[in-house]
């Protein structure tokens, strides 16, 4: 296989697409490279946009992950601003919205996630998602004092909203169908302390309900009701209820078996990234097969996007090692950074395991039979870094006992 | 010359860069990445970049000088 003539084209031009994009110049990939992106704007990080561009910390000028001139020094061939509208699988060529064609040799799947839309809320002015740029400048333009701001979904994008929201003189009430911010991802332990942290800068919880009403004036969303019978009265509301893939430009492609490698829930890949010939895929849109979990699962991280973007690189270009990373996410509210690496199974024992400042910083580890699963920081970022490399060394010694070839798809 | 940049204002605290290039990086108490002061080995330099394209903030930069190979 000659790569030198060869085109890859990913489509996607978020973090795990820009990594891919790099990645295979640093690996001295001499073929073309064309990426994709439905935006206007340069590839960018969307953390911020939960965060620093809604309290203005930050300016969009920031978010860049690299400079026009960065993609020109790699020869990449930076297509901005165009929707793909199908992949053909046979032809091996994206068909974009504006009508022009792009041929393939090799197809880099970054197309992430949207967020997951309340049908109730259709159409509903004040009513707000929070994925890219725009809709952070839309939502900004919501925030400021005296403000009643609803979030629905104790997320990660909801809280961290609500923080920002909180920090520009909001009245934000948090609406969430569990009972404890976020147990999922840091466990219970440390989703309580984040409900305090927020109760304690005035945000209202309203844990276990939902909202079964929008209720509007002169077109404009004027609150939701609760299946409780409670109603808030809001001027505008984020919904933070979850994503869907992005995949409806790949529904025809299908494994050597037949059977659609996309769905809602993302695109299936084995242990090398890869869905089926031809196609690889990164970031949150992609389901890799975990060995360990024995399941495809998907990360909706920044860190995992830019991991599999350069994961997807290498595999391109030949390596044969299956895709192995401790997961890890950090999440910013208040004055508070907590992060989390590995992942805290539903039936692992929390316990805080150093504090720092009387308390107010902590490091705590989730086990399940003794082993250690995972580790959450609350202020504590560099004391983290043991159970880091606790997690990676067992992770390593895993790997040494999985080959991809002995992995299922 | 090449040289390492950090803006250490968009640091996220993953220590990602730490375990890249423990030579080259390291974190204050908060987890905000330090540059480590020192002579930039071929090594070094390596591992500095291989730090910079897993940050997940963007926060290091190589400013490349004269490079040896003229190549990318």
């Amino acid at each position: 296989m000659d790569l030198a003539t060869r085109t890859v084209a990913i489509v996607g031009a978020g973090a795990a697409g820009a990594a891919t994009a790099t990645e295979l110049r640093s690996l001295a990939y001499q073929g073309d490279i064309v990426l994709v992106g439905a935006e206007e704007h340069l590839p960018y990080d969307r953390p911020p946009l939960s965060k620093g561009l809604l309290t203005g910390l930050t300016t969009v000028d920031r978010l860049w992950l690299h400079s026009a001139s960065d993609y020109a020094d790699l020869d990449v061939d930076l297509r901005l601003g165009h929707e793909v509208e199908f992949a053909d699988q046979e032809a091996k060529t994206l068909h974009l919205a504006s009508g022009e064609e792009i041929a393939f040799d090799t197809l880099v799947a970054a197309t992430g996630v949207s967020a997951r839309p309340l049908g109730i809320a259709t159409g509903i002015c004040g009513v707000h998602y929070l994925r890219s740029i725009a809709d952070a400048n839309a939502l900004r333009s919501e925030l400021g004092p005296g403000r009643r701001i609803g979030i629905l979904g104790a997320g990660f994008i909801g809280l961290e909203v609500a923080a920002s929201a909180s920090k520009l003189g909001c009245s934000v009430e948090v609406v969430e169908a569990t009972n404890v911010p976020l147990e999922a991802k840091v466990g219970r332990e440390v989703g309580e302390r984040l409900r305090v942290l927020h109760e304690s800068h005035g945000v209202r919880f309203h844990m276990g309900v939902t909202v079964v009403e929008f209720t509007t004036s002169v077109g404009r969303l004027a609150g939701v009701r609760l299946d409780n019978g409670a109603y808030l009265e809001l001027d505008a509301m984020l919904i933070g209820i979850g994503t869907r893939a992005n995949t409806a430009w790949l529904r025809s492609w299908v494994d050597a078996a037949g059977a659609p490698v996309a769905d809602d829930s993302g695109i299936r890949c084995d242990p090398l990234g890869r869905a089926c010939e031809g196609l690889y895929a990164a970031g949150d849109i992609a389901a890799y097969f975990d060995v360990r979990a024995s399941s495809h699962t998907r990360h909706e991280h920044r860190m995992n996007a830019g991991e599999q973007g350069r994961f997807v690189a290498r595999s391109i270009l030949g390596a044969n090692e299956a895709f192995a990373a401790v997961p890890f996410f950090w999440s910013d509210q208040y004055d508070v950074k907590i992060q989390v690496i590995g992942t805290p199974g539903a039936d692992a024992a929390f316990t805080i395991e150093e504090t720092f400042d009387d308390s107010r910083r902590f490091v705590g580890a989730f086990r399940q039979g003794g082993e250690l699963v995972a580790a959450a920081g609350w202020n504590a970022a560099k004391h983290l870094q043991p159970y880091r490399r606790e997690l990676q060394s067992q992770l390593l010694a895993g790997r040494a006992n999985a080959t991809p070839e002995r992995i299922p798809h | 010359m090449t040289s390492v940049e950090i803006d250490s204002d968009k640091c996220v605290a993953s220590g990602a860069c730490v375990d890249e290039a423990p030579e080259v990086f390291d974190q204050d108490d908060d987890g905000t990445v330090v540059l480590i002061p020192g002579d930039l080995t071929e090594e070094r330099i390596g591992d500095a970049r291989r730090a910079a394209a897993s940050c997940p903030a963007g926060v290091i930069r190589l400013l490349e000088g004269q490079s040896s190979d003229g190549s990318r």
